[in-house]
């Protein structure tokens, strides 16, 4: 709504979001705590193998690159991704927990047709993928001090914890649900911190991501999404 | 003269396309259109607009955006679609269809495209 | 062949003409001997070729003459007929064409050209003087093919949708307020029409709304065609959610073998009339009637007196004149199929040709391709990828390929939900 209002305004030729059939959206509350543990702890152990056939007989390469390795930016890398989120994610889109826009219908019906465990084993098969980086560097980004100490020190000032202490020093994600940022396409970084922060993604729990985005300014969150798109995994060269 | 030739022509063209409208018709390599005339990158490349934005620059739909892809990764990309090395729904036989060269040149044109929003750009910059 | 000769236009014509002086309004300080491109029609074909030519040159004057004040997306139509969609979602008008790509709109209706004078004639502002001029105006309609239907009845109570806007909305109402058990009998054109998956998307989605509002209500219909693209596609989903095939079936199909082709409309007793002479009634009827180019480019000559207006497909020139350009549904394409699509890319290869020419360069080497989607549901997608190639002046299919896939239920929905993703893309590429 949001976005067919602002097109009004600009003056721009009116073509409304709400153009998507959204009627055959499912609807579900917000998690509590309390159901998402639960989830969690009835997440299926993922089958590598039978997570890569679903992986590429469900057309996922399209979108995600071959083995989750991909290079455009309108849809993110899930090689390397923690399991734990990428199982959420899923459950989320088949649930309607996680539907910021027009671009989420593809997900939302396509997850309609999988089950709990096809979910956990395609999530464990790109969870042993290694995490790509490098792919969105621009030459000329350096990263600015004040961002690395806003990753690892946080700012009490302003309540917000260091990203590193659920993201990871090296950005590989792992704790709980929580997923990796490195070498994420900014584009796609930035567009889901903007999604938090003006709550048309909510689908974390108790607000646990959201609460860190409202006081960041576009800058920082600019920043940090450069500073992710260079970071290389542990290990990496 | 040439223009009488080129309505006869199309005429017989007319039939056979009376027919084709329900079959998916074998592909013809695009080698076998190597010799032609070069097919510029721009005339290449805005054929994809429809679905990746004007220029390539459309950044808030599914289709991803090709402006300022760089050149390998286009490429690569392309290349891979052709070779149905990743299963894709549609860019597979979209791919299928080009030279190597052409590519190249798609290649050229998406990664000197601005790398920001169509709707963003003051199209008369520079009018007089 | 029927070709008008330049003296012949000379004729109609005369060497006399208005001076013109439309362009005092225009807010651009276009240089005096800025070329101008005059392009006839405000659809798809003609609002690409402006856009497309703004984008190449700042430096030329761009006027679209088009009668109506805002254009209503034929790609999406359908599905206004079952609420998936408005009529509004669809509909846009000119402002952002005018101010973002500095387009003078003359809301006015071109009635001829005058060749020698370099001139289109228009209903309400006299002459307009052109360098270029590019005509884009779809297709229109033979009604007389079928006994007892007109244009009148097509506004009325009989309306053939098949150029969105209030016929749309006239047939939507007629679905919605038909009677428990109604028939809507949609009938069919001959090849080649506008978007030929199109008559078989309606019905699906007249299926869809009757479906939940008037299940025993029926949907026949009847085909002057043996066949139909992606028949494979509408029959398996058909098959599957609307019993097609049993006595119970909601969709019905008749091809012209079985005696599906209509000749004749008793519109009194809300009869159509087939060729092998059986009566069907129906409570509402929707023709599509058989296409020709539009009645302008039959009047200006350009079609030559052909059914559709020849021309070269290097870049889409007609063959009438050098300077004169027709492109979209209204030209003679074939192989190509008649979609707004193709009609964005011609217009595309024109744009380029007419910035060559002022540069003194011949024409580009063109590619054309087709890549649309039809729906059968919100559920079901289908995609075509066509593509053209131009040898030795002729139209080259090099492949055509249509989504073939049956049992694959996942897939169905992910195209669906592309085929929307695309009505989206391709309006804002034309428009935004």
């Amino acid at each position: 709504m949001k976005f067919k209002r602002l097109l009004i305004a600009t003056g721009l030729s009116v073509f409304a979001a709400t153009s998507v059939m959204a009627s055959s959206v499912p609807h579900a509350e917000p998690w509590t705590a309390k159901e998402w543990l639960d989830a969690k702890r009835s997440m299926p152990q993922g089958d590598i193998d039978k997570g890569k056939l679903l992986a590429e007989q469900g057309y996922c390469y399209s979108c995600h690159g071959v083995e989750g390795n991909n290079p455009t930016q309108s849809t993110p890398s899930l090689a390397g991704q923690n399991a734990v989120y990428t199982y959420k994610m899923l459950s989320d889109y088949k649930s309607g927990r996680f539907y910021v826009d027009h671009k989420s219908h593809v997900m939302v019906h396509l997850m309609q047709y999988y089950d709990q465990q096809q979910m956990a084993d395609i999530a464990a098969y790109y969870a042993a993928q290694p995490l790509p980086h490098g792919e969105y560097i621009s030459k000329d980004v350096e990263v600015d001090p004040t961002i690395i100490r806003l990753v690892a020190k946080g700012d009490t000032s302003r309540m917000i914890v260091p990203c590193a202490s659920c993201h990871g020093a090296h950005g590989e994600g792992g704790m709980n649900e929580t997923p990796a940022l490195t070498g994420m396409s900014p584009r796609m970084f930035i567009r889901q911190m903007n999604a938090y922060k003006d709550g048309t993604r909510h689908n974390d729990v108790n607000s646990g991501m959201a609460q860190f985005t409202k006081d960041l300014t576009d800058e920082e969150i600019q920043a940090l999404a450069d500073y992710y798109a260079q970071l290389k995994p542990r290990g990496a060269q | 003269m040439k223009k009488t030739l080129l309505v006869s022509l199309i005429s017989v063209s007319a039939l056979f396309g009376m027919n084709s409208a329900n079959a998916s018709g074998a592909l013809i390599p695009a080698d076998k259109f190597a010799q032609d005339p070069q097919i510029p990158g721009k005339m290449l490349g805005d054929n994809c607009s429809a679905c990746h934005g004007t220029l390539g620059r459309f950044y808030d739909e599914s289709m991803p955006p090709l402006a300022g892809i760089p050149r390998d990764v286009f490429i690569k990309l392309m290349q891979d679609f052709k070779n149905e090395v990743r299963p894709s729904i549609v860019m597979n036989h979209v791919a299928k269809v080009f030279t190597d060269k052409e590519i190249e040149r798609m290649a050229d044109y998406f990664a000197a495209q601005a790398d920001r929003p169509w709707k963003e750009e003051n199209v008369l910059e520079g009018a007089q | 062949m029927n070709t008008l000769s330049r003296r012949e236009l000379m004729k109609r014509f005369g060497a006399a003409g208005l001076s013109m002086g439309l362009f005092g309004a225009s807010k651009e300080a276009w240089s005096k001997t800025a070329p101008h491109i005059v392009i006839v029609g405000g659809g798809i074909g003609g609002v690409s070729a402006a856009k497309y030519l703004r984008i190449l040159d700042k430096n030329v004057k761009i006027t679209i003459i088009e009668p109506n004040l805002e254009y209503v997306f034929c790609p999406g139509s359908n599905e206004v007929l079952n609420d998936f969609v408005s009529i509004e979602d669809l509909t846009v008008n000119y402002e952002n064409i005018k101010s973002r790509y500095a387009v003078n709109i003359v809301t006015d209706l071109a009635t001829d050209i005058d060749y020698a004078g370099k001139r289109v004639k228009t209903k309400a502002n006299g002459f307009i003087s052109y360098d270029k001029l590019i005509v884009a105006p779809g297709p229109d309609y033979k009604f007389g093919d079928i006994e007892g239907y007109s244009k009148q009845l097509a506004e009325g109570d009989f309306p053939h949708a098949w150029k969105a806007g209030p016929q749309t909305m006239k047939l939507r109402e007629q679905i919605h307020n038909m009677p428990k058990g109604g028939v809507v009998a949609i009938s069919s054109p001959p090849m080649p029409y506008r978007c030929p998956p199109a008559p078989y998307e309606r019905a699906s989605f007249v299926a869809e709304w009757l479906s939940h509002h008037n299940p025993t209500a029926k949907v026949l219909i009847l085909d002057s065609k043996n066949s139909f693209t992606f028949r494979k596609h509408y029959i398996d989903y058909w098959t599957k959610k609307r019993g097609f095939g049993t006595k119970e079936a909601m969709i019905e199909w008749v091809p012209a073998e079985k005696g599906g082709r209509v000749t004749q409309l008793d519109a009194a007793n809300k009869t159509l009339v087939t060729a092998d002479g059986e009566r069907i009634q129906a409570d509402v009827i929707n023709i599509i009637p058989a296409h020709t180019a539009a009645k302008f480019t039959h009047d200006t000559g350009l079609s030559q007196g052909n059914e559709w207006v020849p021309i070269d497909p290097m870049d889409y020139r007609s063959m009438v004149d050098d300077d004169v350009y027709v492109v979209g549904d209204a030209t003679e394409s074939s192989p190509m199929v008649k979609t707004g699509y193709l009609a964005s890319n011609h217009s595309k290869a024109v744009a380029q040709s007419i910035v060559n020419s002022f540069a003194g360069k011949p024409p580009v080497q063109p590619l054309y391709t087709n890549n649309c989607v039809a729906l059968a549901g919100e559920d079901y997608g289908m995609t075509i990828t066509d593509t053209f190639r131009v040898q030795n002046g002729k139209i080259v299919k090099q492949y055509g390929h249509q989504s073939t896939e049956l049992d694959n239920d996942a897939l169905h929905h992910i195209r669906a939900s592309l085929a929307m993703n695309w009505q989206r893309a391709f309006r804002r590429d034309i428009f935004e």
